[in-house]
């Protein structure tokens, strides 16, 4: 913990100052009082809007939960909903699309926009067990680590921050949170939780994990502002390939950590693998589940890509928040009403699901993945419009951001009045073009990643 | 940094030159509506650079007119009490 006051600590009780006198004016439905906050182990300190709660916003049936396969997705299994001679056309279309529209000369196509997409993704390599380069204590000669499980949390919070992660949580396997582990992982092989198995392994149809490997360390790695609101463009799609990259040199290196110290991590064999993200995102309390049917962060809103890793390590699990973000989302309809193919849910949250690729169980929004992939070959990336005008996906620099964020995790009552705010001022382009001027990008100063690595942090 | 030493600089001038012109004379409730307007105009400058360092120039000149005019307002109606004080004042001494 920081001993005195810095900067960023400073303008963050300013914009409380803020939110305070917004709501003491209204005397609306105030729920910032009751539910206690607090450091929790492996969570760096949060404004006191971002109250920690013993269960989601969003409402689980853990009876309706099953373990899915990932091959049910569309991103895996977009053939299993299209009949044969139009998946032929959209694989197609999702082929040659962006190297018409370059040809057509569209804003944000041209041969450079297109290179920076194709090489944004290129990096380290990931598996389910990791790297063996580093050595084992045992290896060395040394003593395993050990601590408790706070302990545990702290250091994997450090290592993570330093291998390229932005927030770090942390889930502990029961019964129900079990089921957020895929059953057949995107490749076919089945992910086996095993009571018998002390030693995890891979077979040629097989991932076995250890009923003794009882923890989930959850972290996000941050997409940038700046170039996910030049999307659908080849630069917007960009920082995602850009995000997956660095998620997949985290997994790596907190495998080799985690083997370096005397346990083990299991990690995603590819992208999406092992479990459900944005679920182990929400149970971690690094975010709450939003009407993009995907988590958002207090602190980066949707402009982050969560990755997992199962682990031996005992670790003090982190409690699910409330920043009032499941809530607005019920008020804002922006990204559904900016989707240009119209799969985003503009009604309430419900358990009814729009197609096999959602498993359900979960009180949502729930999206229509196969008109969203439609579209994807339609522009020839992966779109991301609707990452990029949710009104939390905004940087952090400019104090009325910490005011609205707080107004929001207290009160319900400015959020339809936000949300059109919102709109008007950071998002008033048209809806199936990027924001902002894709060929400006090239032009900017821009941070390493495109990222401020100390956005939500106090510490730099 | 150089922001807030100017603006210290500035309102301590600012205060300065009132207590000095022993012919301005502010009510209590003046001073809690210069403070009002000094707060937002704080808001209004901060919350407009720090949205040009976002590259968000819409919201910037969105942000210094939401916060700069409610600051303006308030300042006015002190400005126009003052004024109507100074001239109830003058027609007492004739
Ligand atoms: S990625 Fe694009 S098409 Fe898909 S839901 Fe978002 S805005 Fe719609
Ligand atoms: S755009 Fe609005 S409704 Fe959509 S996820 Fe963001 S806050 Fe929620």
């Amino acid at each position: 913990m920081p001993s005195s006051l810095n900067r960023r600590e400073f303008l963050r009780d300013m914009g409380l100052l803020g939110a305070g006198a917004a709501t003491v004016a209204a005397l609306g439905p105030i729920e910032a009082l009751g539910e206690s906050w607090s450091d929790q182990a492996g969570i760096a300190p949060r404004p006191p809007w971002v109250r920690t709660v013993d269960i989601p916003t969003v409402e689980i049936d853990w009876d309706f939960i099953y373990r899915f396969d990932e091959r049910n997705t569309v991103r895996r299994g977009w053939s299993k909903y299209l009949d044969e001679e139009s998946f032929k056309a959209v694989q197609e279309l999702n082929s040659t699309s962006i190297y018409d529209l370059s040809k057509a000369d569209k804003p944000g196509y041209s041969t450079r926009d297109i290179a920076l997409y194709r090489s944004s993704g290129i990096g380290a390599t990931q598996s389910f067990l990791g790297p063996d380069s580093v050595a084992t204590p045992e290896e060395n000669g040394l003593a395993p680590w050990t601590g408790t499980p706070e302990e545990a949390s702290e250091m994997i919070r450090a290592a993570l921050r330093a291998f390229g992660a932005a927030t770090v949580g942390f889930v502990e396997l029961d019964e129900n949170t079990e089921k957020l582990i895929y059953a057949i992982d995107p490749d076919g092989k089945e992910l086996v939780i095993s009571e018998d198995q002390d030693v995890a392994e891979e077979t040629e149809t097989q991932r076995i994990i250890p009923k003794k490997a009882r923890w989930v360390i959850v972290w996000t790695v941050q997409m940038s502002q700046e170039g996910m609101t030049r999307s659908p463009t080849p630069v917007g799609a960009a920082t995602t390939a850009m995000a997956y990259a660095i998620g997949r040199a985290t997994q790596s290196r907190l495998q080799g950590f985690l083997r370096g110290i005397g346990y083990y991590g299991l990690g995603e064999a590819q992208t999406n693998a092992l479990g459900i993200a944005p679920g182990f995102g929400v149970l971690a309390g690094l975010g709450e589940l939003s009407r993009l049917n995907r988590m958002i962060s207090p602190e980066y809103g949707p402009m982050v890509r969560v990755f997992k890793m199962v682990t031996n390590l005992p670790v003090a699990p982190t409690k699910p928040i409330d920043a009032g973000i499941y809530n607005f989302c019920k008020s804002c309809k922006t990204c559904a009403t900016y989707c240009p193919s119209g799969s985003l849910s503009t009604g309430d949250p419900s358990y009814e699901t729009q197609g096999g690729w959602n498993r359900g169980g979960v009180k949502t929004w729930y999206e229509n993945s196969l008109t969203c992939r439609n579209y994807w070959a339609e522009v020839g990336t992966n779109c991301g419009i609707c990452f990029a005008v949710c009104p939390f996906s905004v940087k952090d620099r400019a104090l009325i951001h910490q005011m609205v964020k707080g107004t929001i995790g207290t009160t319900t009552i400015f959020n339809g009045a936000l949300a059109e705010l919102s709109r008007t001022v950071y998002s008033p382009g048209k809806m199936d073009e990027p924001q902002k001027d894709p060929e400006e990008w090239w032009t900017l100063d821009y941070s390493e990643y495109g990222v401020n690595s100390t956005q939500g942090h106090g510490d730099a | 940094m150089l922001f807030w030493l100017i603006l210290g600089l500035l309102l301590g001038a600012g205060a300065l030159f009132i207590q000095k012109r022993g012919n301005i004379k502010l009510a209590w409730y003046d001073w809690l509506l210069l403070a009002l307007a000094l707060l937002f105009f704080m808001l209004a400058i901060s919350n407009y650079y720090a949205s040009l360092e976002e590259l968000e120039t819409r919201a910037a000149s969105f942000l210094l007119l939401s916060f700069g005019l409610p600051g303006l307002i308030l300042v006015a109606i002190v400005g126009i009490r003052i004024w109507r004080g100074r001239q109830k004042a003058v027609e007492a001494k004739a």
